[in-house]
């Protein structure tokens, strides 16, 4: 069996595991028969709450890590550049504050948060798209820019809650916690984040395409700028939306696109899949071990993430030369 | 295709083409000479509407070149770049099969007609054996070939070549433009060049236009055009013109 095959086949196991494992462990403990006997009969009191407790932080959690992994994929895609990343260049940050901002000042339009965060998102990815083209994109440039970008974004949030933003829903865009989540926000991510993948999946070739030059494309009636356009907006609304709903995470979509390129390939048919499922992974885990590993403490998925995720990437980088494209 | 009165410039306006005149006759193969700057890539980006002139118009088969939807063009005319850059992993076949992407729609799947196509550009290139390899495993002058394979499953009747033989040893360069000839003889493609070697290019083409900062010097066939006087204008080198039974015309520099 080749690598690709066995890759596939270890995420695919480890996913049901590990829900099963973070269903059934925290504060209340039961057995997996007993969930499930409960889930069905539905007279169990400890499953009613695991039901409203963890189910929907478990489904959030699976949703955006596979949501910012592809967002990642499609933005190095477009960017061509393995740095890109919706967390780095300043996408979340924007989708962050522009709901902490909105939902402030208008708290009754909750339900308009993707829109809020999409709208953010897309004006950062914007300003980093202006700023960084000058005949082409400059990777280099185009990170500084991003970083730039995103130091701003930040900044201009820690700012707004300085200055006495004490709403819960607020707080909970930056500080990514998964906890108090609802059945409510599972629908928004769960529609919104299954629309972006499925349509990622789709254009699967147009990322596939912009890994030629764009002169070379151009020569083949290849419309560059129009495959541009559509990646980067449905990775700006991946991005978007997950940061909405489960808060701000760096790294997953640098670290999961770049051991996906290794495991399976450059082929975008293979690594669009492979990135949302082993993305899925990933940020469950994360979320799990955050609360399990100091309980009755809670550590944020996001921190758990930047904490294994940076040492692990300078690990992968080290081992590896192979870089998007190169 | 007939290119009339062309003047370019880059967005920072220094104009790279001076009211550029000439004409590439069907089934020939023309190169573009010239020295380093005198702006032979500008005049090929122009030809191949990747840029559009300031002033002046390029007419092919009697159509205006930027009248041309992105994929009819391409159905037209191919180009093989300098620069080129793809996935490392990527294999052979499966670079090759973009050039069919003009002919096809987005979602489409293969036709059997793009398999033929991509088959005969590998056989045309020698690359079928190597057809399933990653394009990184394979040296320079294979990968030349691979971006031909790619233009030529394009099914274009006319080619265009951005310094063919760059960067490869002499053994491959003569491979790249053995293969020009076949094309051009054998298929009867329209081929413009750039090249550097003035006796590559004498001996492989049809006609020559002779570039010297950005403005035409000379163009025609190259038996009756390259001189002593020519060369030492476009390029400043003091040659000989020899000409025997064997080699043909050929260019002997003495100094400069």
């Amino acid at each position: 069996m080749n690598k690709k095959v066995i890759s596939f086949i270890v995420v695919l196991i480890l996913i049901p595991l590990t829900i099963m494992y973070a269903a059934t462990t925290g504060s209340i403990e039961i057995t997996v028969m007993e969930l499930i006997k409960g889930l069905f009969s539905g007279t169990n009191d400890q499953v009613a709450i695991i039901k409203d407790l963890r189910f929907p932080r478990i489904v959030i959690s699976l949703f955006a890590g596979a949501a910012l992994s592809v967002s990642g994929v499609l933005l190095q895609a477009v960017m061509r550049n393995p740095l890109a990343e919706p967390g780095i260049i300043g996408v979340s940050s924007g989708a962050g504050f522009v709901t902490i901002v909105m939902v402030t000042f208008f708290p009754t339009l909750y339900f308009y948060t993707p829109l809020f965060a999409f709208i953010g998102g897309a004006l950062a990815f914007f300003l980093v798209f202006t700023f960084s083209w000058k005949s082409g994109l400059n990777p280099l440039r185009m990170i500084l820019i991003g970083v730039a970008i995103n130091a701003v974004f930040v900044g201009l949030s820690e700012l707004f809650e300085a200055s006495g933003s004490s709403l819960i829903e607020a707080a909970s865009v930056t500080t990514s916690t998964l906890s108090m989540k609802t059945w409510n926000d599972v629908n928004i991510m769960v529609l919104y984040g299954s629309i972006g993948l499925v349509l990622a999946f789709i254009f699967f070739t147009y990322a596939n395409h912009l890994g030629l030059r764009d002169q070379t494309l151009k020569s083949l009636g290849f419309r560059v700028n129009r495959a541009r356009f559509i990646l980067s907006i449905l990775a700006v609304l991946l991005a978007s939306i997950a940061t909405a709903v489960a808060g701000m995470f760096t790294f997953v979509g640098l670290l999961i696109p770049h051991i996906g390129r290794s495991l399976v390939g450059t082929d975008h048919k293979v690594l669009i899949p492979f990135s949302a499922l082993a993305g899925a992974l990933l940020i469950l885990v994360a979320d799990t071990l955050g609360r399990t590993i100091m309980a009755p403490m809670e550590i944020p998925a996001s921190i758990i993430m930047a904490i294994i995720g940076g040492p692990f990437l300078i690990f992968l980088l080290r081992k590896s030369d192979r870089i998007y494209g190169n | 295709m007939e290119i009339k009165d062309i003047s370019f410039a880059y967005q920072d306006h220094v104009m790279r083409l001076h009211h550029i005149n000439g004409t590439i006759k069907k089934g020939e193969v023309t190169t573009i000479i010239g020295p380093n700057g005198c702006g032979k890539s500008t005049l090929l980006s122009v030809l191949t509407n990747n840029n559009a002139p300031k002033e002046g118009q390029v007419i092919l088969d009697g159509k205006v070149l930027n009248a041309y939807k992105p994929k009819e063009l391409a159905r037209t005319l191919g180009v093989v770049y300098q620069k080129n850059e793809a996935p490392s992993d990527m294999t052979v076949e499966k670079l090759t099969q973009y050039g069919r992407l003009p002919h096809r729609s987005t979602f489409s799947p293969q036709s059997d007609k793009d398999e033929e196509m991509v088959k005969w550009a590998l056989e045309c290139t020698g690359l079928y054996e190597r057809r399933h390899m990653a394009i990184d495993t394979l040296s320079g002058g294979q990968q030349q070939r691979v971006w031909i394979a790619m233009a030529l499953a394009q099914d274009t009747p006319f080619l265009f070549l951005d310094e063919p033989t760059s960067n490869l040893d002499i053994y491959y360069q003569y491979e790249v433009l053995e293969l020009v000839k076949q094309l051009s003889d054998e298929h009867g493609l329209t081929i413009v060049m750039v090249l550097h070697d003035i006796n590559q290019a004498i001996q492989y083409s049809d006609s020559i236009l002779a570039l010297k900062d950005g403005s035409v010097v000379a163009q025609g066939n190259p038996k009756e055009i390259v001189t002593t006087e020519l060369i030492k204008d476009v390029y400043g080198v003091r040659v000989v013109v020899k000409e025997d039974a064997e080699a043909g015309k050929y260019i002997v520099p003495l100094g400069i």
